[in-house]
């Protein structure tokens, strides 16, 4: 089901995955910047944000399968936080809508 | 108590228990060094002085399994003879007569919960995760973690746990009986020693004897079994070009 994120609610999330990522390398959230690569800078990885995702998911009401998510990062590769960012902000406002779009059942893992 | 040079176990062993942490931060990835490392402690896991092991992870990860992208870049390393060196290891832990611990420190992915899952008791620290991803790149878990899980959990919650490549949180592990009990982060290392000075304290033969009892419980085909997924899965990492 779609919906539609307020101002102050994507201010919130944003807030909460900066805190996130301050408390899982153990840096100040005022170090964090939209700019912010998660891999490089941060020595995080792609399971990361599946992580994330799970964290924030009964918060948000995602009802999306892990790989759900990971086909939509294959499909849309996230290196910063603003990317980050977006990314969350379209997976909570799309929800189910995103299983269409991504085209699950496609094999797109492996050559 | 003469202890192994090792780089990716640290090893530390006080009274009786035997602490290997592993030493891969920050994702704590189980590279064939690793399993080298494992191999040399098997004296010392025999050890009569050895009461009980426990494993953790180095820093705030307990694992998060073999890293697929390094694999990528150097497809020989993970080669069957490797993932069979992996699995001989895992099933001498999963068969040793005196407890085998996971303290699960954090996140807890693939290879490292089929570690886990090869101990015989799994803690957890409240804020970990745990999963088998590997279908999610293609690929299946091959050291064991198909035929443990389904033994520890049950085949329809193993297979939904495998299919989906779920995460699960360490609340929910707890409710599928896949850790046996959950600590809060802040004190979970201090937490878990408790659990297993309790665990120890009873008579050593007796223990061993309730061992032996669950080796003999499993399914007699278990090791085949996971020999068979060990080849399939060195069949798909080589068969197809993975793609992380």
């Amino acid at each position: 089901m779609k919906r539609q994120l307020t101002g102050e609610e994507k201010k919130a999330i944003s807030e909460e995955i900066r805190e996130f990522l301050a408390e899982e390398f153990e840096i100040d959230p005022s170090e964090i910047t939209n700019d912010t690569n998660i891999v490089d800078d941060l020595g995080g990885d792609s399971i990361l944000f599946m992580e994330m995702i799970e964290e924030f998911k009964e918060k948000y009401d995602i009802d999306l399968e892990v790989r759900t998510i990971g086909m939509y990062m294959l499909k849309n590769p996230i290196y910063t936080v603003g990317e980050t960012l977006n990314a969350v902000y379209e997976i909570i406002e799309k929800g189910e809508d995103l299983i269409e779009e991504i085209g699950e059942g496609e094999s797109t893992v492996v050559q | 108590m003469k202890l192994p040079q090792t780089h990716y176990l640290e090893i530390s062993a006080e009274s009786g228990i035997l602490i290997l942490t592993i030493n891969n931060p920050p994702n704590n990835y189980l590279s064939a060094e690793f399993f080298k490392d494992l191999h040399n402690c098997r004296e010392l896991l025999l050890s009569p002085e050895v009461i009980v092991v426990i494993f953790t992870g180095k820093g705030k990860v307990f694992s998060k399994g073999v890293d697929i992208q390094g694999v990528s870049a150097q497809p020989n390393a993970l080669d069957h003879s490797m993932v069979k060196f992996a699995n001989q290891s895992f099933t001498f832990l999963s068969r040793l007569e005196k407890p085998v611990i996971a303290a699960i420190n954090g996140p807890c992915f693939g290879g490292g919960l089929e570690l886990a899952l090869a101990c015989h008791i799994r803690l957890c620290s409240e804020k970990a995760r745990l999963g088998l991803p590997e279908l999610s790149i293609g690929l299946i878990p091959g050291l064991g973690g198909i035929q443990r899980l389904i033994r520890v959990v049950g085949e329809g919650k193993a297979l939904e746990m495998i299919l989906l490549g779920d995460m699960i949180s360490a609340s929910r592990a707890l409710d599928l009986n896949l850790v046996s009990r959950v600590f809060p982060k802040k004190d979970f290392f201090s937490k878990a020693l408790i659990f297993v000075r309790t665990l120890i304290s009873a008579r050593k033969e007796a223990i061993e004897e309730v061992l032996k009892l669950a080796v003999l419980s499993r399914d007699a085909n278990e090791e085949d079994n996971i020999i068979k997924a060990a080849e399939s899965f060195t069949q798909l990492i080589s068969n197809t070009g993975t793609q992380i």
